[in-house]
């Protein structure tokens, strides 16, 4: 177990890759702090989690609010006694065209995928620095390195978090706490499912046929990921492996991006 | 439940006497693989799990027969971790002579090649595999001097990527990992002023542990890096972030 005795806070735990996330390190022996603002889908991964002996609690937490983000990491300090590691995995994509992109939209994308990593990354550093330990793993994305039409503004959000990720490891280099990203590729969550099985249908195609045109074909290692390629990636960066690695980013894209 | 990623796997680490390579395969020794340890020089100590084979890595023939050794010895290869290789020569461009270039060439860059021509075809029919070759953080960004490492290891670099992109979809994966700073006998021989120069311009303030770059490439060797190919691993404390 290579996460024993750490404490680990991880944002938009209750669903996909998050969710792979908090139990991978709970296999590590790590006790987690399962945030999201949907707590059905927290509440399920803790029972995933309990039911393979590990440990965890859930906090609601907006992390798009300053307060919000401080109360979750205060609540994890006062649950475990200290944080080691915050994965920032909270995100998510709205797809559109540049002409007619509404603004709100755009606004609120940025606030989730890029101020609630820095919200986050603020209250635990403040800790962190205390400890004189830490580790930080952004989820940033393939999108994070290379542009893709109709979206533009997860794109700009993801390679925003690489220059975040950069820049704060610079900062902390000397403190011991790291920094770095996780770039995936397709990962097979819920999500991905459901907008599959819908084009699915539209294209007249079976689900595996659509799987295969939309991701598979263009991916070398000729599948797609499962939260778990992700979560190993991340379970990496978080432990003392990855003690002399800071301020990069790690693909997990099964070749699809190579730089 | 990770100490044991890569039982009943077969490795193969070059350059494995001492520095890096002495660490990786003792890493991957005590994951639970078999170890071969091919080095020109002779080991210094014996370490459980691990065989040690005399090897010239920049001798495709002994490539050949070293491998042949290995599997009939204990089966396939299923992880090759090239890491053997030098600085052999600070000089500029400029002043670098021809021997030298032609002699750090052939260690740091042919030896890759003639290490992955030696392993891939029976990875290739197996439809599995997980090769790692150690470049350097020289691999990716520049530096004055060293001309021939850093071409050498630039070559590692995009010979990886090329494997990677090549190979992909008949099971194998091929990754690279980018030390910066690590101390081990070959930057201990260095000057001094170099040596803390990097140090000073290092993020994380300190030097790397031969043993800090034996856990990425452990990793990228194991099952937890099932879906990870063509990638460079930077393990440099921050260095190339500057």
């Amino acid at each position: 177990m290579r996460l024993k005795n750490k404490t680990g806070v991880v944002t938009g735990g209750g669903s996909g890759i998050g969710r792979g996330i908090c139990i991978k390190l709970a296999e590590e022996g790590a006790k987690v702090a399962i945030a999201d603002i949907d707590m059905t889908g927290a509440d399920e991964t803790l029972r995933l989690i309990r039911e393979i002996g590990g440990e965890a609690i859930c906090i609601r937490a907006d992390v798009t609010s300053v307060e919000e983000s401080e109360n979750m990491i205060a609540e994890a300090v006062n649950e475990f006694g200290r944080i080691d590691i915050l994965v920032n995995n909270a995100g998510t994509d709205i797809k559109g065209s540049i002409q007619d992109y509404p603004v709100e939209k755009w606004d609120f994308l940025m606030s989730l995928n890029l101020k609630g990593v820095f919200l986050s990354t603020q209250a635990a550093v403040k800790r962190m620095l205390d400890q004189k330990y830490g580790r930080i793993v952004n989820i940033s994305s393939m999108a994070g390195k290379t542009g893709e039409a109709y979206t533009s503004p997860y794109c700009t959000t993801k390679f925003g978090v690489i220059g975040f990720t950069q820049s704060i490891a610079l900062e902390l280099g000397e403190s011991n706490i790291t920094v770095n990203a996780v770039c995936p590729g397709a990962v097979e969550t819920d999500l991905i499912k459901q907008s599959v099985s819908g084009t699915a249908e539209l294209n007249n195609r079976s689900y595996e046929e659509e799987l295969y045109e939309k991701f598979i074909k263009q991916t070398p290692l000729g599948r797609v990921a499962q939260p778990s390629d992700i979560a190993n990636a991340v379970a990496f960066l978080a432990s003392d492996e990855a003690s002399f690695i800071t301020g990069s980013t790690l693909n997990v894209s099964g070749g699809r991006e190579m730089h | 439940m990770t100490n044991e990623r890569l039982k009943e796997h077969v490795c193969i680490v070059t350059g494995a006497a001492q520095g890096i390579g002495l660490a990786t395969a003792r890493r991957l020794a005590t994951e639970g693989a078999s170890v071969f340890a091919f080095d020109i020089a002779e080991p210094t100590e014996e370490t459980e799990g691990i065989q040690w084979i005399a090897c010239d890595v920049t001798s495709p023939q002994q490539w050949q027969e070293n491998v042949e050794r290995v599997v009939a010895d204990a089966g396939p290869v299923d992880v090759l971790v090239n890491n053997a290789g030098g600085v052999g020569s600070y000089a500029d461009l400029a002043d670098t002579s021809r021997a030298d270039w032609d002699r750090v060439i052939m260690l740091n860059q042919n030896s890759v090649f003639f290490g992955m021509q030696a392993v891939l075809p029976s990875m290739i029919e197996r439809s599995t595999g997980s090769i790692v070759n150690v470049s350097s953080m020289w691999g990716i960004i520049g530096t004055p001097g060293v001309a021939a490492y850093q071409a050498s290891k630039g070559a590692v670099t995009m010979i990886t990527k090329n494997a990677a992109a090549t190979y992909a979809g008949r099971g194998v994966r091929v990754n690279s990992v980018h030390p910066g700073f690590i101390w081990t006998p070959m930057t201990e021989a260095q000057d001094a002023g170099i040596t803390q120069g990097l140090i000073d311009k290092t993020p994380m303030g300190r030097a790397g542990l031969a043993s800090e770059v034996a856990s990425a490439i452990a990793f990228l060797a194991s099952d937890d890096a099932s879906f990870i190919t063509g990638i460079q691993l930077l393990v440099d404390g921050g260095f190339t972030t500057v």
